[in-house]
């Protein structure tokens, strides 16, 4: 009979008693929280964040879909006064400020006369992956799931600034959505593009997700999609595009989804914070482990697929590297096709570990201009996360 | 007799069916330990401590409890840190005399204690 040697019986043990708890697997894994999982109305089953306002995370497992399943799409939300139900026939988008002429756009509107405009991207939150960092920030403590890579379908939003007319002059363009703050001293949500930005006909107001209208809580009717920024831009039941002729300075763009200026992946030091800050935008290169998830056990001499994504702003992934030995050496993993360059990107590996153990593996992304993951980042906020990703695994 | 053969041929079809709309690209669904929550049923749960009354009064105007359930533990100035910036940049109407009675509590719920 073969001999169980006796740290796997302690860790069976471990794992009977506290089920998918707190057991370490090494040092240099956190205990594992236990997800709690709730259904929201409209959506399936997500990991809950917080109940009000709603913020609820996809669970890892629904990243093996290359387009993220509309109803376990990520929910984000910062004010808790928003509509319970929206009546689509007396929605409107109004467009106003420097403008030759104010407009109101139904949503027949806005499916009848403009041209349709599609683009695949990947929406990732800005504090995506927040609980990682180390140490740990306040905010939301998301995992991995707070990002989601769809077919976005809508209108350009170029053409509609077009059909209001923009005054020479204009500067910045700011967009508020249907949430409302609970209390009158709390600032609305409301985030701004330069006006370049917004006219550069990618940039477009989305009124269906794969294919379908977006659920109430992924902005129903109307989305704002920046492709290749961080999602705090993305608002969602949009209701107003205002133009400025000056810079906007709303409080979530001149307080909050701050950066430090000129920093690669927003990094800083904890002991010595930076001093200089600018709102958050394009999305750094990241790559993520899909499967198999962290606490998989494994079993040797047997072939295992290692799968995960990759992306960033949309200079495009050139490569894809893992290292199955905490770092030590890296191996190139094959790339899926491209969905689109503002989308993710699935890496794939096959692996057959050959004797048992606990490994600690690895895997790093690089974009086309040669941009890549570091081994550390912190910001106080809890912002852009790209650390070299960590999965420990116990083959037995 | 004649219908037993027709019921054999019929079920056949439907057997032949059933396997080719199994034919599409399965990914096994995930495990389901307990069924989820209705996310408008859900009662947020903090310890009771010092305070709690307080806190519930002054915070959950604007966001429920899981805000802080959600958050690791933290050691005093952090939270003193979260509570100033909930009066400051968000308006929170907290009179003074409540600030240190919050902070405490949160403390007490959620702090980081020497030894941890």
């Amino acid at each position: 009979m073969k001999k169980i040697p006796l740290y796997y019986i302690i860790y069976l043990l471990c794992i009977t008693a506290c089920g998918n708890g707190e057991q370490k697997t090494g040092e240099e894994t956190k205990p594992l929280k236990k997800d709690i999982m709730v259904k929201a109305d409209g959506k399936g089953d997500m990991i809950l964040l917080t109940d009000r306002p709603a913020n609820l995370e996809t669970p890892l497992w629904y990243f093996r879909y290359d387009y993220t399943p509309n109803d376990v799409f990520f929910v984000r939300w910062h004010l808790a006064n928003m509509p319970s139900q929206i009546d689509s026939n007396e929605y409107r988008l109004k467009v106003n400020g420097h403008v030759n002429r104010t407009i109101s756009l139904s949503l027949t509107d806005l499916k009848t006369k403009f041209k349709q405009y599609h683009i695949t991207a990947l929406a990732a939150c800005a504090g995506n992956a927040r609980s990682h960092f180390d140490p740990q920030v306040p905010g939301g403590q998301w995992k991995n799931g707070a990002m989601g890579n769809a077919k976005w379908t809508g209108v350009k939003l170029k053409d509609i600034l077009m059909m209001a007319g923009v005054k020479n002059g204009a500067f910045e363009v700011a967009f508020n959505g249907m949430d409302e703050p609970p209390l009158e001293s709390v600032p609305d949500f409301v985030k701004s593009l330069k006006i370049d930005h917004a006219m550069d006909g990618e940039v477009m107001v989305a009124y269906e997700m794969n294919d379908k209208p977006l659920p109430l809580l992924n902005g129903y009717p109307l989305k704002l999609v920046v492709p290749g920024w961080y999602a705090t831009y993305w608002v969602g039941m949009l209701n107003e595009i205002k133009v400025y002729n000056d810079t906007f300075k709303g409080y979530w763009m001149k307080k909050a989804y701050l950066v430090p200026k000129g920093i690669i992946n927003g990094d800083e030091k904890h002991d010595k914070l930076a001093k200089d800050l600018v709102p958050i935008s394009k999305m750094d290169v990241r790559s993520i482990f899909v499967s198999p998830e962290p606490n998989s056990i494994l079993k040797a001499n047997e072939k295992c697929e290692l799968e995960g994504l990759a992306f960033d702003g949309g200079d495009g992934i050139s490569k894809v590297e893992i290292s199955l030995n905490d770092g030590k050496t890296w191996q190139a993993t094959n790339l899926n096709p491209e969905l689109g360059k503002y989308a993710w990107r699935r890496w794939k590996c096959n692996w057959k570990p050959s004797a048992a153990g606990t490994y600690t593996l690895k895997v790093k992304a690089t974009n086309t201009k040669g941009e890549t993951q570091p081994p550390h980042q912190w910001n106080r906020s809890g912002y852009m996360r790209n650390e070299i990703e960590t999965l420990t695994i116990i083959v037995e | 007799m004649y219908y037993i053969k027709r019921l054999y041929i019929l079920m056949f079809v439907l057997y032949i069916f059933s396997c080719t709309e199994e034919k599409k690209p399965i990914i096994e669904t995930p495990k389901k330990e307990e069924p989820a929550k209705e996310l408008s049923s859900l009662e947020p749960y903090l310890p009771s401590a010092v305070g709690q009354k307080t806190f519930q009064r002054h915070c959950l105007t604007c966001h429920s409890s899981r805000y802080i359930e959600m958050q690791p533990n933290f050691p005093e100035k952090t939270w003193q840190k979260i509570v100033d910036k909930m009066v400051k940049n968000f308006g929170a109407p907290i009179p003074d005399s409540s600030l240190k009675v919050i902070v405490k509590y949160l403390v007490d719920v959620k702090g980081v204690h020497s030894g941890q």
